[in-house]
């Protein structure tokens, strides 16, 4: 429970700027303070993680939002580099994707995604995707 | 059993034929002999004949020489010595071969002996009556009552012995002069031996009395003398002699006329083969010829009879070996004959048996070769069928790899409505409701910015579908063939394209001009320049292009100097939808690269890249110089 007492990150890899921000309204409808960081692609979000970048390392413990259909670096390729890397292969990570090919969703699983969630399903209440999130990481022992 | 019966056929054969022959042989052989023989009797009686009338004639004329003579004493009382010499001369100018002398012997009585002697011993003074002892000797004329002296005879010289011989001294003589005087005829003696004789030849005397009267009663009175012919035997004999010689003839002459054969001329001991009498005055004369020894073995036994009957043996065995011969001939013929009809037969069993073999082979062959005929058939079939398979494997592989690419298409395409084309979307719907909440609770501030945001979704959503309506078109309008200046072409583009003008463009001089179907080829211009610029990470970038001709392509280069493309990345950024930039940061539809690879592929060409990071990218393409009618590769 200690945890929980300290803020979860939140990476959110998702490219179009719209859903991005979709995101951060619901953090903020929520009042839930968890810093969000953003990256566009697969190659950002492992940027962050890994700290080569000037930015700073992304610290645990944190969650990522990973959208499928992005340039440069998709989500499953992403999700297949960070299974191979020792440093992050136990990252919590939930598909939040407009794909709802079943190819996608499973090839997601057998990456060991915690959920996979379609956008459209959420609809104008992404908001309960988030409350879902934030009861998911208060009960949840996320790895450190 | 068979070759026996033909073995003893073949010798009785033989056997009968040189037997017939010899038999045959040997009569014509004793029948030439026969008739040899006689024709030799008849040549040689022919001869004997001829010396038996040469003799005649010769006699003949003797007769009537001395019968001229006795005529000639007749007509005149007293003939004196010439005269007698000279008529004897002239008969012996011609007959003196025959005749040894002419004489005349008067009768001289006892009385007149003396006067006789006197008158004669005028013309011969050694002239004497003389007679012949029982020695031989010649002496003087013992005392008679009548004396026949020689007185006249010619020729004297050869006969002068005689002259004075009382031929009436001597018996033989007497008889025949006793008969002359009696019957008046001509006379001839026996055989007796001539006084003039100095041969050993036999002689004989023809006395014709000389009456002074013709009165036959009165014949003994009135003989005057005789007239002589003088013959040596011998001498007469002689020219047939010569002819009997020249015939290979024994000639001898015997007197027949005491009823046995006296000899007077030959050799008794031959055995005669033509006996001829010949007759004289008072005399019976036989003339028998002999063949020689050799003349009668050739008239035996004849040469050519002895050659016909040794050439008619000969041939009559050269003729049974011959027939032998020929029976072995034939027997082996028939021997042969019968092989070679066995041969034939079977030969004729083998032609059979090769025709029959033949034509099963023929047939079998046949066949086969319809077994082979089908059997190619059938392959060719085959192999026509294994290449109509062939073609319906590469038609089934291509039409899989279509309805792969197609199925991948549709793929892409679900991607779009379920991303890219759902995404614009949503966040249209989105942004629309972040505006209805945003102005119910009265914030105000971030409707503008969403309301932006949404036009430029809607804008990006058309975009897209535009972009997609023009990729599913790709190879299904119409080519419109027209030319295509390169150079002016992509000047042209870059222009519209409205590229910032801090963007420079250059172009090779070589860019083609040439006939092609030049909306797609526009097209992929565009796509390339749109994106060199879209893309660039500067605003004052560079643009080059440039092109090399290669045998059937054409191939295009066109070059910026942007951040390069990541090589890991030159595979993907050919995938619809896929932009290395968010859509937020660049507008694009990701579609145009793989719009320019399914143009270029559809015509035939490639699409490929060449980058460095940090220096640019150079994006190659070929286009084909002449269109195909189906380009699709």
């Amino acid at each position: 429970m200690n945890q929980n007492d300290k803020e979860v990150r939140i990476l959110l890899v998702e490219d179009d700027d719209v859903d991005a921000k979709a995101v951060e309204r619901g953090f903020s409808k929520l009042s839930l303070a968890n810093p969000i960081y953003r990256a566009t692609n697969g190659v950002e979000a492992l940027a962050l993680l890994r700290g080569n970048d000037q930015q700073h390392q992304l610290t645990r413990p944190y969650i990522i939002l990973l959208d499928l259909n992005m340039p440069v670096m998709g989500g499953l390729e992403f999700l297949q580099t960070i299974r191979e890397d020792i440093n992050l292969q136990d990252s919590i990570v939930f598909v939040l994707t407009t794909s709802e090919a079943d190819e996608d969703r499973v090839a997601a699983y057998r990456e060991h995604v915690a959920g996979y969630i379609v956008k459209s399903n959420v609809r104008d209440s992404f908001t309960k995707l988030i409350e879902m999130l934030d009861r998911y990481w208060r009960v949840v022992l996320l790895p450190t | 059993m068979s070759a026996y019966l033909i073995h003893s056929k073949k010798w009785l054969l033989t056997i009968i034929v040189i037997a017939t022959g010899i038999l045959c042989t040997s009569y014509l052989s004793l029948t030439i002999k026969h008739q040899l023989r006689q024709e030799s009797q008849a040549k040689l009686q022919a001869i004997a004949e001829q010396i038996q009338t040469r003799l005649h004639e010769s006699i003949e004329l003797a007769i009537n020489d001395i019968r001229a003579l006795e005529a000639f004493y007749r007509s005149s009382d007293l003939v004196t010595r010439e005269e007698f010499t000279v008529y004897a001369t002239t008969l012996f100018d011609n007959r003196h071969e025959y005749i040894q002398a002419l004489s005349w012997v008067p009768i001289v009585k006892h009385d007149q002996r003396s006067d006789f002697v006197a008158t004669m011993q005028k013309y011969h003074p050694d002239f004497r009556v003389i007679e012949r002892n029982s020695q031989g000797e010649i002496i003087t004329r013992t005392q008679s009552d009548y004396y026949y002296p020689v007185t006249y005879i010619e020729p004297i010289e050869s006969n002068r012995k005689a002259l004075g011989f009382d031929i009436n001294s001597n018996l033989i003589r007497r008889v025949s002069l006793d008969f002359a005087r009696d019957s008046g005829e001509i006379t001839a003696t026996a055989k007796i031996r001539l006084v003039q004789e100095v041969g050993d030849s036999f002689g004989f005397l023809m006395l014709l009395p000389v009456y002074s009267s013709n009165n036959a009663s009165a014949r003994k009175n009135a003989l005057k003398g005789f007239i002589s012919g003088v013959f040596r035997i011998n001498n007469l004999i002689d020219s047939a002699q010569q002819l009997a010689i020249q015939e290979n003839l024994l000639l001898t002459l015997t007197d027949h006329t005491s009823g046995k054969d006296d000899l007077l001329y030959g050799d008794t001991n031959t055995n005669a083969d033509f006996s001829f009498s010949l007759n004289l005055p008072q005399r019976d004369w036989r003339l028998h010829l002999s063949m020689t020894d050799s003349l009668r073995e050739r008239t035996e036994s004849p040469l050519s009879a002895i050659w016909i009957m040794a050439g008619g043996v000969l041939l009559s065995v050269l003729l049974g070996i011959c027939i032998y011969e020929l029976i072995q001939s034939r027997i082996s013929g028939r021997r042969i004959y019968r092989l070679n009809q066995q041969i034939q037969q079977d030969n004729i069993q083998l032609e059979a048996t090769v025709t029959e073999r033949t034509k099963d082979l023929f047939y079998k062959n046949q066949q086969l070769e319809e077994h082979v005929e089908e059997l190619t058939s059938k392959r060719q079939k085959l192999v026509s069928m294994m290449e109509e398979a062939e073609a319906a494997k590469q038609f089934a592989e291509q039409q899989t790899r279509e309805l792969e690419r197609s199925n991948r298409d549709l793929r892409d395409f679900a991607y779009v409505a379920s991303h890219d084309l759902k995404s614009p979307l949503r966040g249209i719907d989105q942004l629309a409701s972040w505006v209805i909440e945003d102005l119910e609770m009265g914030k105000m501030a971030e409707i503008p910015e969403n309301l932006t945001l949404m036009r430029q979704r809607v804008q990006r959503l058309e975009a897209l579908l535009n972009d997609l309506l023009a990729y599913s078109r790709i190879g299904r309008d119409e080519e419109k063939i027209s030319t295509a200046d390169c150079a002016a072409l992509v000047e042209e583009l870059f222009i519209l394209n409205a590229s910032p003008s801090t963007f420079t463009l250059t172009i090779e001089d070589d860019l083609p001009v040439f006939s092609t179907a030049v909306a797609p080829f526009e097209q992929v211009l565009r796509n390339l320049l749109s994106n060199a610029v879209k893309h660039h990470d500067r605003d004052n970038g560079s643009i080059h292009v440039s092109c090399t001709e290669e045998e059937d392509f054409y191939t295009f280069a066109v070059s910026d100097d942007g951040i390069g493309i990541d090589a890991k990345q030159h595979e993907n950024i050919f995938k619809m939808f896929k932009t290395l930039k968010p859509r937020d940061e660049i507008e694009g539809s990701g579609m145009g690269l793989s719009m320019i690879k399914k143009i270029v592929e559809y015509y035939g060409g490639k699409v490929y890249l060449e980058s460095t990071i940090g220096q640019g990218t150079t994006f190659y393409f070929s286009w084909p110089k002449v269109l195909k009618n189906n380009t699709i590769a």
